[in-house]
C-alpha cells in the first residue's frame, strides 16, 4: 500500500473517529471502544500469526498480562494510568522473549498447542498468586470517563496500524514474510529467524497488553478467568481470518464486522450471542478462509464460484 | 503406604485420562485434525448416560455401548456433511472450525439441558474395595477396567481388521491410500466418528465419577491435549502412557502442592514437554 | 593431483555426515579455488546435496572442518553463513510464493552479504539489477507463484545472486531444462563467474557440467572417487562403473586391452 493510501485512509479514521464520540450516547461509545479493542487484538495478532505464519494460541496471555500488571501497578502501588500502561508493555516484551524463544522452535500445530499451554499456565499462576489477589479479583482506582477510554483505545489502535504499516516496508516485514513462505529459505538467504520471530511475538504482545491495561483500568476490577480467557485468542484469529489474515487492515475490518455484529446480537439473549458466533465462525472458515479482504480486492471472481472453489480446494 | 494410594489414585485417573485421549489423538493422527471441540463430545456422551440413568434407570456402565453409538452417528455425520469442508486446509483453519462447533455444542447444551450440574449416581457408587491399608473406589476401579478395554477393542481394529488397515493406510498417505482403492472421504467419516465414540465412553465414565454439566467440555479438552502430546502422536499406546503419566502428575501434586497447583504442573508439563521431545515419549516422527 | 595456487576460498577437509548408521558423506576432502567453476556429480544419493547442506550449516556436520576464506564455519548458523558470502540454489526451488518476483530477490539483497547496510530502497534496487541480470524483469510484479518451472529456476538464481555470493553453490539447476534452456543456463553460470564468483555446481546433466565446469569432482556412496580435468575425470575408470556398473566398466577395459 502506498505511503500516500495509508496516511489518507488514517486521516479520514482518526478524523471521523474523533469526532464521534460528539454526537451520540456513551452506550455507543462504549461499543466502538471494544471494537477498536478487539482490532488492537486481531491486528497484533496478525503480525505473528499472518505475517510472520506463527498461529499463536495463545496471545490472550499478553492481554491478561497487561490487565494485571497495569492493575496490581495501579491497584497496590498507587502508580499512574500512563506509566503502568508503559510499564506492562514492557512486561509484555520481556515475556514474549522469555518464552518466545523455546516455544518459537516448534512449528505449526505443536506451536499452536504450547502457546495455547502458556496462556492457560499464565492464568492459574495468576489465580494463585498473593499479588494479584488470586481468585478474588483485583480492584482498581475507579475512573468513570467513557470518553476517555474511548481516545485511549483508539490511540492505541492507530498506533499499531502505523507500527504494522511501518514494519511491513522494513527488512524486518520482508525477513517475516520471508519465514513465513519458507523458514528454510530465509534462514540461508541471511534471515535470522530466531532473532526475527521473536521480535515478532513481541510486537504482537505488545499493544495487545496495553490494551489489557486500558480494559482493566476501565472495568475496575478484573479476575484471572475472563482476561486470560482462550476464548478472546479465538475472537481475535478468527476476525483476522474473516478480514484477511496477513493484511494490513483485514484484521481490523474482520474486527468491525465480526465484534460489531455479535454486539447487536447480544441485546437480545447472551447465548444467542454466543451460539450466533459459533455459526459465524463456522461459516467464516468454511466460505471465506482467506478472508473478506482476498474476495473484495478482484484478484477472484466473486460470487457463488469463489465460495464453491475454497470449499472444492479444502475438502476431501 | 500413603505414596502407593496416591499411585493408585493416578493410575486409575490415568486409564480413564488415556481413554479420553485416545479419539483425540485417532483424528488427529489420521485426519490431521486438532479436535477442539473434543471435551464437548466428551460432555455429550455425559448427557447421553445420564439421561438414560435419570429416565430409564440404564446402569450407567451399561449405558456405554449406546452413548458410543450414538456419539459415532453423531461423528460421522457431522464430519462427512460439516467438517469435510475444510478438512484439507491449513491447520488453524480446521482448529477454528472445531472451536465454532465446540461454542455451538457447548452453548445448546446449555439451553437444552440447564446448567445444572448432574452426578450419575448408581446403588454401588459408594461401594469400595479394601486391601490392606488401601482403598480402591469400585466404580474406579471398573472405570478403569472399562477404559482398557475399549483401548484394547480400538487397538484390536485398526491392527486386525481390514477397516482398520484403511484406516492406518490414510493416515500415512492420503493419495497413496486413494490409488490403492480406498475411499477416503468415508474413512475419513468412520475414524472422525469412532473418535467421537471414544470420547463418549469417556464421558459416560466420567459422568459416574465427576458429574455432568455443559461447561465440563474445555477443561477436558485440554487435559486430552496433554495426553496426547506427553504420550505422542501416532501410536495407540502413546494416549496411555500419557494418560498414566497426567493422572500420576495431577494426583502427586495435589497431594505434595495443593489443589491449586494442579493445573499449572499440567500446562507446565505440556509446555515442557513440546520444547524438549515435541514428539512426545513414544512419538513418531510428526 | 591439480596444482593449487594459492589458499583455496572455500575448502572441507575429512568432512563427515552420519544418519543413524548411514554415512552420507564419508571422510571428503574437497577445495574450491577462487574464480573457478567447479563441477559436483556423483549418482544418486552419493551426497552431493548433503554436502551442500553442510556448507550451508543447513544440516549439523558429525565430522571434519570447513573453512570458508581461511575462517571455520562448521558450527554457524545457516544465516551468518549466507552472510559472510555462501549462496545456494535448491534442487527443488523454494520460492516465496506470496511475495513478487521482485521482492523475493530483495529478501536476498537486504539479508546477504552487504545486505545489512542495504536501505530497502537500495535493495530493491538492487533486486531489480539481479532480475535483469537473470532475464526476470519483465515478471517483476508477478506474484512467485504464478511462475512457469524455468522461471522458477531462474527466480531462486536471483534469489542467491541477489546476496553478492563470493561463492555460489548451484543445486541441478538444469534439471528439468531443454537442451537450449540448458545452453542459456551454462551461458548464464559462466557469465557470473566472469562477474567475480565462484561457483560449485551440481548437476546430472553431463554436456552441460563438462561444458561448464573447469574441474570435476565426483561422488559415489558418500566418498570421493575423482577429482580432476573434466576429460580425465569423465575417462576414469571408476567414474564409469560408478554410473554405468562394474561389468561396463570391466567391458571398457577389456575392450581398450583387446583394440591395443
Amino acid at each position: 500500500m502506498r505511503p500516500l493510501t495509508f496516511l489518507l485512509i488514517l486521516i479520514i479514521l482518526v478524523v471521523s473517529f474523533s469526532l464521534i464520540p460528539f454526537g451520540v450516547s456513551s452506550y455507543w461509545v462504549r461499543f466502538l471502544s471494544d471494537i477498536f479493542m478487539m482490532a488492537i487484538l486481531a491486528s497484533s495478532w496478525n503480525v505473528i500469526g499472518g505475517y510472520t505464519g506463527y498461529p499463536s494460541f495463545g496471545n490472550v496471555v499478553f492481554f491478561g498480562i497487561g490487565a494485571y500488571t497495569t492493575g496490581v501497578l495501579m491497584g497496590k502501588f498507587s502508580i499512574p494510568f500512563f506509566p503502568s500502561l508503559l510499564i506492562a508493555a514492557l512486561f509484555a516484551v520481556i515475556f514474549a522473549v522469555l518464552i518466545g524463544l523455546p516455544v518459537l522452535r516448534l512449528k505449526g500445530h505443536y506451536f499452536a498447542i504450547a502457546t495455547l499451554g502458556v496462556a492457560e499456565a499464565m492464568r492459574e499462576v495468576v489465580a494463585n498468586l498473593n499479588i494479584t489477589e488470586g481468585n478474588m479479583g483485583l480492584t482498581l482506582p475507579i475512573y468513570l470517563n467513557p470518553n476517555f477510554f474511548y481516545y485511549v483505545m483508539f490511540g492505541i489502535l492507530v498506533l499499531t496500524l502505523l507500527l504494522t504499516y511501518w514494519v511491513t516496508r522494513q527488512r524486518l516485514g520482508y525477513g517475516m514474510v520471508a519465514i513465513r513462505e519458507d523458514e528454510e529459505a530465509a534462514a540461508v538467504a541471511g534471515v535470522n529467524t530466531t532473532q526475527y520471530k521473536v521480535i515478532a511475538f513481541a510486537l504482537s504482545g505488545i499493544f495487545t497488553a496495553m490494551a489489557g491495561g486500558v480494559h482493566a483500568y476501565y472495568m475496575t476490577y478484573i479476575e484471572p478467568g475472563p482476561v486470560f480467557n482462550v476464548m478472546i485468542t479465538v475472537e481475535m484469529i478468527v476476525m483476522s481470518i474473516f478480514g484477511g489474515v496477513g493484511t494490513l487492515l483485514g484484521p481490523t475490518v474482520g474486527a468491525f464486522i465480526i465484534e460489531g455484529l455479535s454486539e447487536l446480537f447480544s441485546t437480545y439473549f447472551l447465548i444467542i450471542h454466543a451460539l450466533f458466533f459459533g455459526a459465524i465462525v463456522i461459516l467464516a472458515v468454511i466460505f471465506t478462509p482467506r478472508g473478506l479482504l482476498d474476495m473484495l480486492s478482484g484478484r477472484r471472481r466473486f460470487g457463488l464460484g469463489y465460495f464453491l472453489e475454497n470449499i472444492r480446494q479444502n475438502r476431501v | 503406604m500413603f505414596t502407593l494410594q496416591i499411585a493408585i489414585n493416578g493410575i486409575l485417573l490415568g486409564g480413564l485420562y488415556a481413554l479420553m485421549a485416545l479419539g483425540m489423538s485417532l483424528i488427529w493422527g489420521v485426519m490431521n485434525i486438532i479436535n477442539i471441540a473434543h471435551g464437548a463430545f466428551i460432555m455429550l456422551g455425559a448427557y447421553v448416560t445420564f439421561f438414560l440413568f435419570r429416565y430409564l434407570g440404564l446402569d450407567p456402565f451399561l449405558s456405554i455401548p449406546l452413548s458410543m453409538l450414538v456419539l459415532f452417528i453423531f461423528g460421522f455425520l457431522l464430519q462427512r456433511y460439516l467438517i469435510n469442508w475444510v478438512v484439507q486446509a491449513t491447520m488453524f483453519i480446521t482448529l477454528l472450525l472445531a472451536f465454532g462447533i465446540d461454542i455451538l455444542l457447548t452453548n445448546g447444551a446449555r439451553i437444552a439441558f440447564s446448567a445444572n450440574f448432574y452426578r450419575v449416581n448408581p446403588s454401588y457408587g459408594g461401594a469400595r474395595l479394601d486391601l490392606g491399608s488401601l482403598t480402591i473406589p469400585e466404580v474406579r476401579l471398573a472405570a478403569f477396567l472399562v477404559a482398557l478395554l475399549i483401548a484394547l477393542l480400538l487397538f484390536l481394529l485398526l491392527k486386525r481388521t481390514k477397516l482398520g488397515r484403511a484406516i492406518r493406510a490414510t493416515a500415512q498417505d492420503l493419495t497413496a491410500a486413494r490409488l490403492t482403492g480406498v475411499k477416503v472421504a468415508h474413512i475419513y467419516a468412520l475414524t472422525f466418528g469412532i473418535g467421537v465414540a471414544l470420547a463418549g465412553a469417556a464421558g459416560s465414565l466420567w459422568s459416574v465419577l465427576f458429574g455432568v454439566h455443559p461447561a465440563m467440555g474445555g477443561p477436558l479438552t485440554l487435559k486430552s491435549f496433554v495426553v496426547v502430546i506427553i504420550g505422542g502422536l501416532g501410536s495407540t499406546t502413546g494416549p496411555i502412557v500419557g494418560g498414566l503419566i497426567l493422572g500420576l502428575a495431577e494426583v502427586f501434586s495435589s497431594a505434595w502442592l495443593g489443589d491449586t497447583w494442579k493445573n499449572v504442573i499440567s500446562f507446565g508439563l505440556l509446555v515442557l514437554i513440546l520444547v524438549i521431545r515435541p514428539q512426545g515419549i513414544l512419538g513418531g516422527t510428526k | 593431483m591439480s596444482e593449487i595456487n594459492g589458499k583455496p576460498i572455500l575448502e572441507g577437509q575429512g568432512v563427515t555426515k552420519e544418519f543413524g548408521g548411514l554415512q552420507a558423506v564419508d571422510n571428503v576432502d574437497f577445495y574450491l579455488q577462487e574464480g573457478e567453476i567447479l563441477g559436483l556429480i556423483g549418482p544418486n544419493g552419493a551426497g552431493k546435496t548433503t554436502l551442500i547442506n553442510l556448507i550451508t550449516g543447513t544440516i549439523p556436520i558429525t565430522r571434519g572442518e570447513i573453512s570458508f576464506k581461511g575462517r571455520l564455519i562448521v558450527g554457524l548458523p545457516s544465516y551468518k553463513i549466507g552472510r559472510m558470502g555462501i549462496s545456494r540454489t535448491f534442487q527443488v526451488v523454494k520460492p516465496f510464493r506470496g511475495m513478487t518476483v521482485l521482492e523475493n530477490a530483495a529478501v536476498g539483497a537486504m539479508f546477504g552479504r552487504n545486505g545489512l547496510k542495504r536501505s530497502t530502497q537500495r535493495a530493491l534496487g538492487k533486486a531489480a539489477e539481479v532480475l535483469e541480470f537473470v532475464g526476470l524483469s519483465t515478471k517483476s510484479d508477478m506474484l512467485a507463484d504464478g511462475l512457469n518451472v524455468p522461471e522458477r529456476k531462474r527466480l531462486e538464481l536471483a534469489k542467491a545472486l541477489a546476496m553478492e555470493p563470493e561463492v555460489l553453490l548451484l543445486d541441478e539447476v538444469m534439471a528439468g531444462l531443454n537442451p537450449s534452456e540448458v545452453d542459456e543456463a551454462v551461458g548464464l553460470i559462466k557469465r557470473i563467474r566472469d562477474s567475480g564468483v565462484t561457483i560449485l555446481v551440481i548437476e546430472h546433466v553431463m554436456r552441460a557440467i563438462t561444458g561448464v565446469s573447469d574441474r570435476i569432482f565426483v561422488l559415489h556412496h558418500g566418498q570421493k572417487i575423482a577429482d580432476g580435468p573434466p576429460e580425465q575425470v569423465m575417462n576414469d575408470e571408476q567414474v564409469i562403473q560408478a554410473y554405468l556398473g562394474k561389468r561396463y566398466g570391466r567391458a571398457q577395459r577389456e575392450g581398450e586391452d583387446a583394440g591395443d
